[in-house]
């Protein structure tokens, strides 16, 4: 399966799935235990990020200590970060170092040593054909001194104590609330999930629902503070505008938008999952209003799938929408929740409302028998979806 | 290495770039902020016509390996299966050389117009790629920093019609060095892409629905997260997105970077000088599966014509190590950065860069 197949696949799992939290926290591990389909043994292997997919989907809400077990032996991830390549008497430091840094500790709780020791404990697991394997014979079984313990530790020996160091609560629990509530939490914000992260035996699924349960998930500092992910983008108006198609093209659209999925541009993840600001700048916001439009009016993808735009007429004759003011109701009710203040309201009402020819007379009846020119229509549903407050979770 | 700007922009080459060769955008932009700098324009002068282009080795480029100290024994040593062996290496002089796929360099070498700055680094790197990016990009040597070197430069260019283009960026993501907290870069990944299709229904090529969108986000209110954002992103992206199309338009020749006469194609062999960076080097001694472990000081590379060819700062000493066996940097890398905003673009360095860090002779004092 190549690439673009493997992304397009997903993309139109998130846009139509019956568990988008699923998804979305599938989405979240990728960004947080990263490895790329450039580097898990070439053109023939790229079926092993489906396989890490499939696990990030299976343990989305597993024990933090069983996601790094298996993170830490999946196929790709052995080779993303050379532990294949690592050996009981040259260690690579390469796992060891990102494991510590960017998936559980963060820089300022390790030292080079704890690199260096880590990394001898990590030694035995190689991929074998479609799985890995752990070979005892290939197991630095020296004594080793990591984080301040002592022993003849294995990997499993680092996961528990990685999942069990006081700082990784934080640290994962930071990733987690900026990525579904705001950017820069205080301690205040994340004390209740550290807690509920040590309270229950380092449960993800328990740190979920104290997240959501939070009155900062549901707060008005939260409301619409963050920039969409491009896949958040890409799946929400796929899914919001019911359009039904093959998918193909999306991958190229979310490459052009900045975000390609299973290919994070470094173990670090996206950026715009830290800082969502960096998901914006002059070219991506294009790619985005493209992707409207081409969604409302062109409604192709490549040339040998031609898909038709979405039946305008027939969503507002299904809705019995009947005037301009019903129109806009009508689509900011799903597409902004509603929230939409009297003057902003004003202007897409006058956008639709304001005379003008379309192309070969085209037009939109509303149910009040008044006809309206096509573009004026369709504008006012592109003006919608390309607003800043569409831009915005 | 043969970048063509076609190439670059069509493939979204990992370049930062401030200023690429586009005669009609850059030579008024850096023109008129000529102009403006009389009238004390806050960072940046420019001194002319003159185009800086960065190129990033994202990932830890191995610095031994490319620029090769093949008369070291202990070079030869450390790297049992990993070293180029003497017959492959491209001698530049009694003591260093090119990796073989190189070549291209050698010739600008032998041109005169390379130089090779070596030991670059910085005191106590954590050996992370991530705060080690951060820190050549934003100089914030704790790597919390959030405005880029080339950002902070170009935010005080100041162009009379109010054009974007003061610098841009090959790519999908604008590049930390650009990032820039009171102007934005236009961030490009084709010229085709970077533009606003209107409805094909419409009759006025979407005029009308994108002076709409504009007052949206114009009217958004400025006290919500992200306004300014939106705001000036979307005011580049409508008037990058015209400028660019019309330069486009008028580009005609392809030429290989930098092989050949260096851009003479354009009349601009003299107005161009190229700078290379990766966050660090790889470790001296190579590990057990045949690779490198994270390092330290590495060389950098600048090109043009108006470089002093030769070798620069001092070279690391492969016999004194620091604990783990890394390189101790010789040379900071803010002295390469004040070299070419002094002696290149015309910009003040202890402005640009918050302090003063000496400086090197790969270019001539202005």
């Amino acid at each position: 399966m190549k690439p673009t197949d493997q992304q397009r696949w997903w993309l139109l799992r998130m846009a139509w799935t019956q568990r988008p939290l699923l998804e979305k926290m599938t989405l979240f591990w990728h960004g947080v235990l990263v490895s790329s389909y450039r580097k898990v043994g070439g053109a023939r292997a790229y079926g092993r990020m489906m396989v890490q997919n499939q696990f990030f989907r299976a343990h989305a809400f597993d024990t933090f200590d069983n996601i790094l077990l298996g993170i830490t032996t999946d196929p790709a991830m052995l080779f993303y970060l050379d532990l294949t390549k690592s050996t009981k008497k040259a260690p690579n430091e390469n796992y060891a170092r990102e494991l510590m840094e960017l998936f559980t500790l963060g820089l300022g709780h390790y030292t080079q040593q704890d690199v260096y020791e880590a990394a001898a404990a990590l030694t035995g697991w190689h991929v074998k054909g479609s799985t890995s394997r752990y070979l005892p014979r290939d197991h630095n079984d020296l004594t080793k001194t990591f984080l301040g313990q002592t022993g003849n530790f294995d990997y499993k020996d680092v996961v528990r104590i990685l999942a069990n160091h006081p700082a990784t609560p934080w640290f994962i629990c930071r990733k987690l609330f900026t990525f579904f509530v705001y950017e820069n939490p205080t301690s205040d914000d994340l004390r209740p999930l550290v807690d509920t992260y040590v309270q229950s035996g380092h449960n993800m699924g328990q740190v979920m629902r104290t997240l959501l349960l939070s009155p900062q998930f549901s707060s008005t500092k939260a409301y619409r503070s963050r920039v969409k992910s491009p896949v958040e983008y890409i799946a929400g108006a796929y899914r919001a505008l019911n359009v039904q198609g093959s998918g193909d093209g999306l991958p190229n659209i979310s490459l052009l938008m900045g975000q390609t999925l299973f290919d994070p541009p470094n173990v670090a993840g996206w950026p715009g999952d830290k800082v969502s600001a960096v998901w914006l700048n002059s070219g991506t916001w294009m790619t985005r209003l493209n992707y409207i439009d081409l969604l409302l009016s062109r409604g192709t993808f490549t040339g040998r799938n031609r898909l038709s735009p979405i039946d305008l007429q027939g969503i507002v004759d299904a809705n019995n929408i009947g005037s301009p003011e019903h129109f806009v109701d009508y689509f900011t009710s799903f597409l902004l929740d509603g929230v939409v203040d009297k003057e902003r309201r004003a202007q897409y009402i006058d956008f639709f409302t304001t005379k003008d020819t379309s192309r070969g007379n085209a037009h939109i009846t509303l149910k009040n028998g008044q006809s309206y020119p096509l573009n004026r229509v369709r504008g006012t549903l592109y003006l919608i979806m390309a607003s800043p407050e569409y831009q915005l979770n | 290495m043969k970048l063509t700007r076609r190439a670059m922009i069509k493939d979204g080459f990992l370049a930062v770039s401030a200023g690429m060769i586009m005669p009609s955008i850059f030579s008024r932009g850096i023109a008129s902020a000529r102009a403006q700098s009389i009238d004390g324009s806050r960072v940046a002068q420019m001194a002319g016509d003159r185009t800086l282009i960065v190129v990033q080795m994202a990932g830890g480029n191995d610095g031994l390996n490319t620029v090769i100290p093949f008369g070291d024994p202990l070079y030869h040593q450390m790297r049992p299966t990993l070293s180029i062996p003497d017959t492959s290496v491209i001698h530049l002089d009694t003591r260093l050389g090119l990796h073989p796929n190189l070549a291209p360099l050698k010739q600008l070498w032998d041109d005169g117009h390379l130089a090779i700055v070596e030991g670059v680094g910085y005191p106590n790197q954590s050996l992370s790629h991530f705060q080690a990016m951060d820190i050549w990009q934003t100089l914030d040597l704790n790597g919390t920093g959030n405005q880029g070197w080339l950002g902070k430069l170009v935010s005080g260019w100041v162009d009379q019609d109010g054009h974007p283009f003061k610098a841009m960026d090959i790519g999908v993501q604008t590049a930390q060095a650009l990032a820039s907290i009171s102007a934005p870069v236009p961030t490009i990944s084709s010229v085709n892409t970077y533009r606003i299709y209107p409805d094909p229904a419409d009759v006025d090529n979407g005029n009308a629905r994108l002076q709409a969108l504009m007052k949206l986000y114009n009217s958004y209110p400025e006290t919500s997260p992200y306004a300014a954002l939106l705001d000036t992103t979307a005011l580049s992206a409508q008037d990058g997105s015209k400028q660019l199309r019309n330069a486009d338009a008028q580009y005609q020749a392809a030429v290989t970077y930098p092989q050949g006469p260096f851009a003479s194609k354009h009349g601009k062999a003299d107005n161009v000088v190229v700078m290379t960076w990766s966050e660090f080097g790889r470790r001296v001694e190579e590990n057990g599966s045949q690779g490198t472990d994270h390092g330290t000081a590495a060389p950098m590379f600048v090109m043009g014509n108006t470089v002093n060819r030769g070798t620069f700062g001092e070279p690391p000493n492969l016999g004194n190590l620091d604990n783990n066996g890394n390189l101790k940097y010789t040379t900071d890398f803010r002295s390469v950065y004040a070299t070419i905003l002094d002696r290149w673009l015309g910009a003040s360095s202890h402005d640009v860069l918050g302090g003063s860090f000496g400086s090197q002779n790969f270019l001539p004092q202005p």
